[in-house]
């Protein structure tokens, strides 16, 4: 008698318990929740994302979205000081590396942890070569990929058909040969515009003579291989003979327009038919040369998003950037940013073949995807980056030998490494 | 003589009551006199205390602790200023500040001094032509430096190189080369500075009484002379406040290497060619989420300037108090 009547009020209390728990946590699921999103860039970047953030809140009508842009100068500092104060945004988007490092830190959470689901999915379908920066060397993910930027070469036919050249150059020694025909013809030659005289404009020459900054367990730097001497001795090359212009960002799109720098190196952007529109139809871009690897390999940038680890709306957090990997929010976002002539670029390629361009500049960009890595994700890389430049610019500016110049920042590297 | 000053400013506060420091007890109506001008200077004091005088402790203590702005610090001792002074960096940075804050405080003060001589009279066309050259003072900041930046490109929009184009001659890059670096510092500060100078330098002037420029005069000093042996005497404190608070100002040099020269990656400029001991502060804390190296490097800032405050103060004693 007593035992039906303990099981009948246990029932009774787990039904009740149950209920309780549905009920509440539908009301949490419908209560209001505001969502701030610091986005790192320029102001067109809460533009893009409120592509997003629309779909977003009118599939969940009770999940509104704050957005402010940061300009890339400000955003590191700002977000340092958010994690600190432990107020502030509940999303960030920002550099490839901050993820890790504020993760390492106990500013972002951890996805691997908290959203394995999520996890997985951002870790099977995003490209790799972007993957291998996001993702800690014990497999932790604290910020996935949310938009890329890949290097490219920028070329204007005319010219270099002018100079004698057909086509856009393909190896190292046609880049070499182009460059001199190219200045023969009387213009100023090549241009490096991202990463100019340091270690992001060395990165692609490294990896295509078959280098790399560290080994593959991140144990030790291996920039002064063999490999990395000749990349480097090659890149400042450019600098010593063809008198690459060493300002900090020299404006490439100014340089083909002028027609005074009929090839060079850029960020991915499309838009030079409305930035310079006398250069409309007269430019064209192309996947990077091949070095002696056979490799063309471009560097990849772009931005990481996370969420803070003190945001009090983390699950509503994770569940919208679970959003942004759906492929009709992508699509949106693509074709919004290009309404606003902005180009975006998600970091899957099936996404980023979505993306309105001539079918030559498409192809190209799908091309140099294939080929392209993100910064190393090895601890203390980016304390080194001072010393990586300073290696790379003592070679070019100082007359320095590229293998001591690239042993004193291996030193460095490693001695990072360990701390 | 102590006493006495101590004394005047207690009669000056409290309307003419006299005070006998050392008496262990002050009286009542010494007590009261003091109540109300504390209770003004209470709410600055508060302040004070909670943005001056609180940050600048914990800023010592972090110094010895490894701070990163998310986990707790955690005392590490000295290793934060052993770290430093075995930090090649830092020596660059230190380097560059110091050639930086020489070159400024003495082309400064020099061009303030003169302009000040030249255009410190009365008539128009001196009021218009200190306007002019105190107008970048008051023009400077972040906008300033944008145009400067766009002044010194290489390329063919930089406004310096162009005008060298006319004259037949080659584009330099200004802001490329490293062995310019601190030149183009300097030349932005000073342009920036010396309105500032020469303003100070004025009133100083003014101050010299007319009496002794005559009665030298009669006495058949010449102008040389009269400008050695009487302005540059008796402008003594305007200079010393000028050196001291230009001293201080070019120490904590900052906007003008971040905005010319910073990069994302790197806040020095090409081999460091530009890096300051602010810059490098910044990006070791907020660039690399180490505040409690940044704050060691402050705590060295600090020391510097505090020991270089200190000389220029007693070089700048009058002559009969320094050989006492």
């Amino acid at each position: 008698m007593n035992a039906p009547l303990s099981r009948t009020v246990s029932r009774t209390l787990v039904s009740a318990l149950t209920g309780t728990l549905l009920l509440s946590s539908a009301a949490f699921a419908q209560a209001p929740t505001k969502l701030t999103i610091w986005l790192t860039g320029d102001p067109t970047e809460t533009k893009v994302i409120q592509t997003a953030t629309d779909l977003y809140t009118k599939a969940h009508p009770n999940v509104t979205f704050a957005l402010q842009a940061l300009p890339w100068s400000d955003a590191h500092a700002k977000i340092l000081s958010a994690a600190a104060a432990q107020q502030g945004p509940d999303i960030i988007t920002g550099g490839l590396s901050w993820g890790i490092e504020l993760g390492n830190l106990g500013g972002m959470v951890n996805l691997t942890k908290a959203y394995p689901v999520l996890d997985k999915q951002v870790k099977t379908e995003n490209l790799p070569g972007i993957l291998q920066s996001v993702v800690t060397t014990d497999g932790q993910l604290y910020a996935m990929p949310y938009n890329l930027t890949v290097q490219l070469q920028f070329y204007r036919p005319d010219l270099l058909k002018a100079a004698g050249v057909s086509g856009a150059p393909k190896t190292w020694d046609q880049l070499t040969g182009t460059i001199a025909k190219i200045q023969a013809s009387g213009k100023k030659g090549y241009m490096v515009q991202w990463g100019n005289l340091d270690w992001l404009g060395l990165f692609p020459y490294l990896y295509q003579a078959g280098g790399s900054y560290y080994d593959k367990g991140c144990t030790k730097a291996t920039v002064n291989s063999p490999a990395g001497v000749k990349a480097l001795t090659y890149f400042a090359g450019l600098y010593k003979k063809f008198k690459v212009p060493t300002d900090a960002s020299p404006d490439l799109g100014g340089g083909l327009d002028n027609g005074n720098y009929p090839l060079g190196t850029s960020y991915s952007t499309f838009n030079f038919d409305i930035t310079y529109p006398k250069m409309k139809g007269k430019w064209a871009v192309s996947a990077l040369p091949a070095g002696p690897s056979g490799k063309y390999t471009g560097f990849l940038g772009g931005t990481v998003i996370g969420i803070m680890a003190y945001s009090k709306n983390k699950d509503a957090a994770a569940d919208f950037l679970k959003s942004l990997n759906d492929a009709k929010v992508s699509k949106a976002l693509i074709d919004n940013a290009f309404k606003a002539g902005l180009y975006f670029i998600p970091p899957r390629s099936d996404f980023a073949a979505n993306l309105s361009l001539p079918a030559d500049q498409k192809a190209a960009l799908l091309k140099q995807l294939k080929d392209s890595a993100g910064p190393p994700n090895c601890p203390g890389f980016e304390a080194s980056n001072p010393d990586l430049s300073k290696a790379v610019q003592s070679v070019i500016l100082n007359n320095a030998d590229p293998k001591a110049a690239l042993d004193m920042a291996a030193a460095t590297m490693n001695a990072n490494l360990k701390k | 003589m102590r006493n006495d000053k101590m004394g005047l400013a207690a009669s000056t506060v409290g309307g003419g009551v006299k005070v006998t420091l050392g008496s262990a007890q002050p009286s009542r109506r010494v007590r009261r006199s003091f109540t109300i001008p504390l209770l003004l200077l209470l709410p600055f004091m508060v302040l004070f205390a909670a943005f001056v005088l609180y940050p600048v402790i914990n800023s010592l203590y972090l110094s010895f602790t490894n701070y990163n702005a998310i986990s707790a610090p955690k005392l590490i001792g000295i290793a934060n200023y052993t770290d430093l002074l075995q930090d090649p960096r830092f020596y660059k940075a230190l380097g560059n500040t110091a050639l930086f804050v020489v070159s400024v405080v003495v082309i400064n003060t020099v061009l303030g001094l003169t302009l000040a001589v030249v255009f410190g009279g009365e008539g128009v066309w001196d009021q218009v032509m200190r306007a002019v050259f105190f107008l970048p003072s008051v023009a400077g900041g972040i906008a300033i430096l944008a145009v400067w930046k766009w002044i010194l490109n290489s390329e063919g929009y930089g406004i310096l190189n162009a005008a060298r184009g006319l004259f037949g001659l080659a584009p330099i890059t200004w802001l490329g080369t490293p062995s310019l670096a601190i030149a183009m510092l300097v030349m932005v500060a000073v342009w920036g500075g010396m309105g500032g100078t020469m303003i100070l330098f004025v009133a100083g002037l003014r101050a010299i009484p007319s009496e002794l420029y005559e009665a030298a005069a009669i006495d058949g000093a010449t102008p040389s002379q009269r400008f050695w042996k009487i302005t540059l005497p008796l402008l003594r404190p305007t200079m010393l406040y000028i050196i001291i608070t230009g001293t201080i100002g070019a120490f904590q040099v900052f906007n003008e290497p971040y905005l010319l020269f910073g990069g994302v990656s790197s806040v020095g400029g090409l081999l460091d060619s530009a890096l300051t001991l602010v810059t490098y502060l910044y990006d070791r804390g907020f660039g690399r989420f180490q505040l409690g190296y940044a704050s060691a490097v402050a705590w060295v800032l600090f020391i510097i300037v505090f020991a270089l405050t200190l000389i220029n103060l007693r070089l700048g004693e009058p002559e009969d108090r320094t050989s006492e």
